[in-house]
């Protein structure tokens, strides 16, 4: 411990003699992690883990040429997820209607008019219709007061759940519950404000990925009653004239989920699709959430060249920071010959510049972390385009400050390899 | 000259091996950053700027949505005002099949009366308007004409069906225009019908007031209509903004490519400065042999100039090889990304001007060392 303190002391004067190269060198590796930093959140929320849902979750996949057809105009060309991941209105009620006893739900999105009270101006509002099984299947938690039940869902009750951010921005407050809101002029009492801000990939529904999230769920019938127009609906053929065209047409907007938590269950919705769906000729498949993930990955978007041009720029500053530590460390070199002369070994020189670097490197991942959070904050102010703010979690906290003392302990090995080279007669050619 | 100069730098050069590898690297990772940010940030900044071929100076949206629908006061402000349904603002994947016998275009359908060829100004290029245009009537873009009707094959009273509406038939074509939507592909290809969709869901009017009377005009249009209520939503907006949160993220976005930029910059100049102020400092033994050898004072700062333009070069070229292969591999990602010249030259100015910046005072202060240094140990 003494010779730890020893060396500390030695470490700690040698980078106050030399303030403005620390002072480089600690920018240098601060900046750099601090972009580093922000574009792992960034990575993270584009590209995330595949979230800890219910292992019986299934979805069908009934094939949609027309819908397929039309998906390759989107910016994710060929990813075939409006078509691939969500049925028509006619297949959804085939899908839903086995009788198996088990959680299921059918659920898309829209946007209504909606005011939070009587007198309130109006507002439009992304509207979720889901069934009341949605909650439970997709781990969707209510913050203050609840979810709508099964029982709510059939008596056609007119009851909300409010997410998060809604409730705070549009309504004032966090708890909600008990509130009455104006839904296309029809009062709905909101039984539940969610507790946190939905993930920016939902996966009961990616085709509304990297959009404003969803600010109320209503239940899964009174989209039908209220005569929405569901959004992103893939049309494959003309609608009828009339209120309820949508719903027996072949236009393909419902996401269904359903749970078959055992073999028993699996194998007799599998004879049932087969009963009902086989006939058709129409290819599907049926697929675990686990089977169904890896084939609707988010595709390569922007995110994934930033990654790159931040790594290489981590890089560069690692560079950088090696080049300031080399020059240090050369600067030195009379003053490292005397250490030699007096019998220090190249291994204990070695170890001294390395401690220095442990030194710089805590303060610059603390520095990093700074910065990551101020650009997240810049990047919240001026740049998101949507309503779920960027967060630097624990997680990215981590790995930047581990990046950023990783960097810095590579960074200074070949500084401190060469000046562990210096000759103990280096000092003598100076006298 | 070349030999002169590029001898002793390159024999420092092996000498100083690691620390060189360094500068180069560092050079090169700045201007792989610096370059891919100066690309995209253009790339960004063209397509949110992108026009819609259309003027749009006076141009307002009118949307009500909920219960019912109202008429469009008469205003002495403005000019013409035309019905249309979404997509008129290309959201939410009103993407479809248009088709012509067996052949199948992916394109847009927009809903629209009559007026909007007056309303937005479209250019006819073939067909005419005529007053008694009947319902099913299709006027298609240039974009749209050319994929469905390849080879100037005529379209004018061709029949032509789509996924998403009842067959129509083609009264006119006219020159190209824009959705503006940075998510969609296909923004020029486009059929405006002249009819009601089945589910129109909201009334959307685009109005074109007198010249230089659009805020008068959206004034008129606010008091005619009122300020919405609990179970109705008036929005009217200047359809210069159509698509505003879009730009002001761009805005953003360039922004933040500033700030890391500048800090790149930052980061390369302080590399810069402390690496020269070292290699002269390493190197006032060998600047004093020189001089006693009768090197002049601008010799010697120019060969300190000359080693740091080639430590320049050296890393442009590292980054430029970086930068092209990044983008060549990331090509996709960004639709019709222009990746001009003039952006790496730029960059390249910018990083080499930086290097014999930082290399100058450093040089001078070499420059000013006496040959009696050459006597003296390091």
């Amino acid at each position: 411990v003494g010779g730890l303190r020893y060396h500390l002391r030695l470490a700690i004067a040698s980078l106050r003699r030399d303030r403005r190269l620390t002072i480089a060198v600690f920018l240098c590796l601060a900046l750099g992690s601090g972009m580093w930093t922000m574009i792992v959140t960034h990575y993270r929320r584009s590209y995330p883990p595949a979230p800890d849902l219910p292992p019986g979750l299934h979805q069908v996949e009934i094939r949609h040429p027309r819908a397929l057809e039309v998906d390759k105009g989107t910016v994710a060309e060929g990813s075939g997820w409006h078509a691939r991941t969500r049925v028509t209105f006619p297949e959804y009620e085939l899908l839903a209607g086995s009788g198996i006893p088990t959680r299921q739900t059918g659920t898309y999105r829209t946007r209504l008019v909606v005011a939070r009270d009587p007198a309130a101006p109006a507002r439009m509002i992304n509207v979720r219709f889901a069934g009341a099984d949605f909650f439970g299947l997709f781990r969707v938690t209510p913050g203050a007061g609840r979810t709508f039940t099964r029982d709510e869902e059939q008596r056609g009750a007119a009851v909300a759940v409010v997410g998060r951010c809604f409730a705070e921005q549009q309504i004032g407050t966090a708890n909600a519950v008990g509130r009455t809101l104006l839904i296309e002029g029809r009062p709905f009492q909101v039984v539940g404000v969610l507790g946190a801000d939905q993930p920016e990939r939902p996966e009961w529904d990616i085709v509304w990925s990297a959009r404003d999230q969803d600010a109320l769920y209503l239940p899964f019938d009174w989209g039908r009653r209220l005569s929405v127009s569901p959004g992103h609906a893939a049309l494959q053929s003309p609608l009828a004239d009339d209120p309820e065209a949508l719903w027996r047409s072949d236009a393909v907007f419902v996401a269904f989920w359903m749970e078959l938590p055992d073999a028993g269950r699996r194998a007799a919705y599998a004879d049932y699709l087969a009963r009902v769906l086989g006939p058709r000729g129409q290819p599907y498949w049926l697929r675990s959430y686990a089977a169904w993930r890896p084939l609707f990955t988010e595709p390569a978007s922007d995110i994934m060249f930033f990654t790159i041009v931040v790594a290489v720029g981590l890089a560069g500053a690692a560079a950088t920071a090696a080049r300031l530590m080399l020059a240090k460390g050369l600067a030195r070199r009379p003053e490292l010959a005397i250490h030699r002369a007096l019998g220090a070994t190249r291994a204990a020189l070695f170890r001294m510049q390395m401690l220095e670097a442990v030194l710089i490197a805590f303060p610059a991942a603390v520095g990093g972390i700074a910065c990551g959070a101020a650009l997240h904050v810049f990047y919240n102010r001026f740049v998101s385009e949507t309503d779920m703010p960027v967060a630097l979690g624990g997680t990215e906290v981590l790995i930047g400050a581990a990046t950023a003392v990783a960097v810095t302990l590579l960074a200074a090995i070949y500084p401190a390899w060469r000046a562990s080279r210096t000759p103990p007669t280096f000092y003598l050619g100076r006298v | 000259v070349i030999e002169l100069e590029l001898g002793p730098t390159l024999r420092a050069a092996r000498r100083h091996k690691g620390a060189f590898a360094l500068v180069v690297m560092q050079l090169g990772a700045s201007f792989t950053i610096l370059a891919s940010l100066v690309v995209v940030g253009a790339w960004i900044r063209q397509f949110s700027r992108m026009s819609t071929g259309f003027d749009e100076t006076d141009l307002i949206g009118v949307e009500i949505h909920g219960a019912g629908s109202m008429a469009l006061p008469a205003s002495s402000e403005i000019a013409a005002a035309s019905r249309l349904w979404p997509p008129v603002r290309a959201e939410d994947g009103a993407l479809t099949l248009h088709r012509v016998g067996d052949r199948a275009v992916r394109g847009w359908s927009v809903y629209a009366d009559r007026s909007v060829v007056g309303v937005l100004g479209l250019r006819l290029i073939e067909g005419a308007l005529p007053v008694d245009v009947g319902p099913g009537a299709v006027i298609l873009t240039q974009s749209l004409r050319a994929k469905l009707f390849p080879g100037g094959a005529p379209a004018l009273g061709a029949t032509i069906t789509s996924d998403d509406a009842p067959p129509g038939r083609v009264v006119a074509v006219v020159g190209d225009v824009m959705l503006r939507d940075p998510y969609f592909s296909d923004l020029h290809t486009i059929a405006i019908r002249l009819s009601r969709p089945p589910t129109p869901g909201v009334a959307s009017y685009l109005v074109r007031a007198h010249a230089g009377r659009r805020a008068a005009a959206a004034a008129a249009l606010a008091t005619a209509l009122g300020p919405g209520g609990p179970d109705r939503v008036v929005a009217i907006t200047p359809y210069a903004m159509v698509g505003s949160r879009f730009r002001s993220a761009a805005d953003g976005l360039q922004k933040l490519f500033a700030i890391v930029g500048l800090t790149v910059a930052a980061i390369a100049l302080i590399g810069a400065l402390a690496g020269s102020s070292f290699i002269v400092a390493a190197r006032r033994r060998d600047v004093g042999v020189r001089r006693a050898l009768g090197a002049r004072r601008r010799d010697i700062l120019r060969y300190f100039l000359v080693e740091a333009s080639l430590m320049a070069a050296l890393g442009v070229g590292l980054g430029v090889t970086v930068t092209g292969g990044l983008l060549w591999a990331m090509h996709g990602l960004f639709y019709e990304l222009p990746i001009k010249t003039e952006h790496f030259v730029v960059v390249a100015v910018v990083l080499w001007a930086n290097a014999i910046g930082a290399a100058w005072l450093p040089a001078r202060r070499a420059a000013q060392i006496p040959p009696s240094m050459a006597s003296q140990g390091g």
